[in-house]
C-alpha cells in the first residue's frame, strides 16, 4: 500500500491551465469519475464551487511556489464539499510544460459538524436575545407597578395631613367669618368669642405647619426618589439620604407590619445609578416586610436597615426577623421568576432586578444571610469607585 | 476615535473608526481572511467593540477578497458577540465572492447584509 495511491487523499497533477494530466484512484472517485484514466485532459476548474477560490490559489502558488493548507470548495453532484489544499509549481517537468502537483482532503465532515455547531450557537444567541428582550419588559412592567403601588401608598400618606388641614381650612373661614361680622358690627364683643378664637387660631397654624411640613417632606423624598435618571450616573449618590426618603416613600407599605430602625454610618456621596440603587432598597425593604407579613399576622415584625463603608464599598444591609429564607429556596432567590408569594402577590422579579443592578450595573456584589432573629439579612456592597468598564 | 485606526494581522487589515458620538463602529476589512489570521482577526474586533457605548457596527467588507471557512466562523462569532451584547452588526458591500461563500456554507441568512 501507499499512501499517494491508496490513501483518503486526493493525489492531483494538472496543467497550468488545470487540465488534469493524472489522479489517484481515490481522487478519481470524490470526483465522481469512473476510473482515473476517464479523468485526464479534462480541466479541474470546473469542479470549483467558487471560480475565486481557483484564482487565489493560483495567484498564491504564482507568488509562493508553494501553497499549504487552503481551504477550496468542490461541487460535486449539487454538494458541496470543503477541502484543504497543498501544492507545489513545478515549472521544468520531464514533460516540458509547467505543472502543478497537490494533495487535497477532503474537511467536509470536520466544516459540517463545525457549521452545525456555530449555526446552533447562533439560533441559541437569537433565544437568548428574545429572553433577555421578554425579561426587559417584563422587568419594565414590574418596575411601573411597584411605582403604581408606591404612588396608591404615598397618596394613602399625604391624605392623613391632608385631611386635617382641610378641616382647620374649614375651621379658619369660620373665623373669619365671626371676626368679620364682629368688626362689622363694630363690637369686639363676648359674643365673638374672640379670646377663644385666637388661641384656636394660633392652634390650628401650628397644625397645619406640621402637616404641611409632613406632605412637603413626602413630596420631596418622592421627588428625590425618582428624579434621578436611569440611564445616567448620579455623581453624588448620598446612600443615607436615599434610605430615609425609601422609608418616607414606602411607609405605608410596612407601617402597619414592622418597626423601622436605622443605623446609617456617615458615608461620603459616590457616583452610581441612583434611581436604580433606590429600586434595590425599596425592593429589599417591601421583601422584607413581607416576610414579616408571613410570619406574624397579629404582631408587628422589626426591620433594621444598617449603612458602613467597608474597604472602599458602601455597604447596606436590610435585616429582617421573618422567616428566613429556607434552604430549598437559597439557590434561586436571584432567579428571575423565582418567587414563594401566592399568584398575584410576587412576580419573583424584585431581587433578579436588584442582582442586575447591584451585580452587573456597579460591579457590586449581593447576597443574603438567615439572621439569628429567625429571618433574612440582605446585604449590598457597592464600589464606591466605579472603573469604567461598567 | 476620530482618525481611522487601522491594524494588521497577516493578510488581513482592519481600519476602526467611531462616529463623533461613539454609538456607531465602523470596521473597514481588507485583505484575505483564511484560518491562519482569524483568531487573530477576531481578538481585535472584539477588543474594539467591546469599548464602551457600541451600539452598532459596520463592517465595509469591499475591500475583503477571500474568506475560508473558518473566517465565516469569526464573523458568526463576532455576530454571537454582538447579540449578547444588544449591539446591531450590518455587514456592508460583501462582494460577489465573498457572499458566495456565505451562501455555500449556508450562513447569508443569519446576517443583516447591505
Ligand atoms: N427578606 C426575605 N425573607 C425571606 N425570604 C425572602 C426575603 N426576600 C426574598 N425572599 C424570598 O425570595 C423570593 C424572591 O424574592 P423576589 O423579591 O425576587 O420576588 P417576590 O418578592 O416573590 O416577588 P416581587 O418582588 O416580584 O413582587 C421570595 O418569593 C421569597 O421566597
Ligand atoms: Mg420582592
Amino acid at each position: 500500500m501507499d499512501i499517494l495511491t491508496d490513501g483518503r487523499i486526493i493525489h492531483l497533477i494538472t496543467s497550468g491551465s488545470g487540465d488534469i494530466v493524472s489522479i489517484n484512484t481515490y481522487g478519481a472517485e470524490f470526483f465522481h469519475a469512473v476510473s482515473p484514466q476517464s479523468l485526464t485532459g479534462k480541466n479541474i476548474n470546473g469542479f470549483y464551487a467558487n471560480p475565486v477560490d481557483r484564482e487565489m490559489y493560483l495567484q498564491r502558488l504564482e507568488t509562493k511556489g508553494w501553497i499549504e493548507n487552503f481551504e477550496v470548495h468542490f461541487s460535486l453532484g449539487g454538494v458541496v464539499y470543503t477541502c484543504l489544499e497543498n501544492a507545489v509549481l513545478k515549472r521544468k517537468t520531464t514533460r516540458g510544460e509547467e505543472e502543478i502537483e497537490s494533495v487535497i482532503i477532503d474537511i467536509s465532515g470536520f466544516v459540517d459538524s463545525n457549521i452545525q455547531t456555530i449555526k446552533l450557537n447562533l439560533e441559541l444567541a437569537s433565544v437568548n436575545k428574545k429572553l433577555n428582550d421578554a425579561y426587559s419588559t417584563m422587568a419594565q412592567q414590574e418596575k411601573m407597578a411597584s411605582i403604581g403601588e408606591l404612588a396608591a401608598g404615598v397618596a394613602h400618606e399625604i391624605n392623613n395631613p391632608l385631611g386635617f388641614v382641610m378641616s382647620n381650612s374649614r375651621s379658619l373661614h369660620r373665623y373669619i367669618d365671626a371676626i368679620k361680622k364682629a368688626l362689622a358690627q363694630n363690637s369686639l364683643s363676648e359674643e365673638a368669642n374672640l379670646a377663644f378664637i385666637l388661641e384656636d387660631l394660633a392652634e390650628i397654624l401650628k397644625e397645619n405647619d406640621e402637616g404641611l411640613t409632613r406632605i412637603a417632606r413626602i413630596t420631596e423624598s418622592l421627588k428625590r426618589f425618582s428624579r434621578m435618571d436611569s440611564e445616567n450616573k448620579t455623581e453624588k449618590y448620598r446612600l443615607n439620604e436615599a434610605v430615609r426618603d425609601t422609608l418616607v416613600i414606602a411607609k405605608s407599605h410596612y407601617k402597619y407590619k414592622a418597626e423601622v430602625t436605622t443605623d446609617l454610618r456617615e458615608i461620603p456621596p459616590f457616583p452610581c445609578y441612583g434611581d436604580a440603587v433606590n429600586q434595590v432598597i425599596l425592593n429589599l425593604i417591601v421583601n422584607a416586610s413581607q416576610a414579616i407579613d408571613e410570619r406574624y399576622k397579629e404582631k408587628k415584625g422589626h426591620i433594621r436597615i444598617s449603612t458602613a463603608v467597608d474597604n472602599g464599598f458602601a455597604v447596606l444591609t436590610v435585616s429582617d426577623n421573618g422567616g428566613g429564607v429556607p434552604e430549598s429556596a437559597a439557590g434561586r432567590v436571584f432567579d428571575p421568576f423565582f418567587t414563594t408569594k401566592e399568584v398575584g402577590k410576587g412576580t419573583g422579579l424584585g431581587l433578579s432586578l436588584c442582582y442586575d443592578i447591584i451585580v452587573n450595573k456597579h460591579n457590586g456584589q449581593i447576597w443574603f444571610e438567615n439572621n439569628d432573629h429567625g429571618g433574612a439579612d440582605f446585604i449590598f456592597k457597592i464600589p464606591m469607585e466605579q472603573g469604567d468598564g461598567t | 476615535m476620530s482618525e481611522e485606526k487601522v491594524v494588521t494581522i497577516d493578510m488581513v487589515s482592519v481600519g476602526f473608526l467611531r462616529d463623533p458620538d461613539g454609538s456607531t463602529l465602523r470596521c473597514r476589512i481588507s485583505g484575505q481572511l483564511e484560518t491562519s489570521n482569524s483568531p487573530g482577526f477576531l481578538d481585535t474586533v472584539k477588543d474594539e467593540l467591546g469599548r464602551q457605548g457600541v451600539k452598532k457596527m459596520v463592517m465595509e467588507l469591499s475591500g475583503l477578497t477571500y474568506v475560508s471557512s473558518t473566517g465565516i466562523g469569526s464573523f458568526t462569532t463576532l455576530l454571537i458577540e454582538c447579540k449578547k451584547r444588544g449591539v446591531a452588526l450590518v455587514l456592508k458591500n460583501m462582494s460577489e465572492k465573498v457572499k458566495s461563500v456565505f451562501d455555500l456554507l449556508g450562513f447569508t441568512s443569519f446576517f443583516e447584509l447591505e
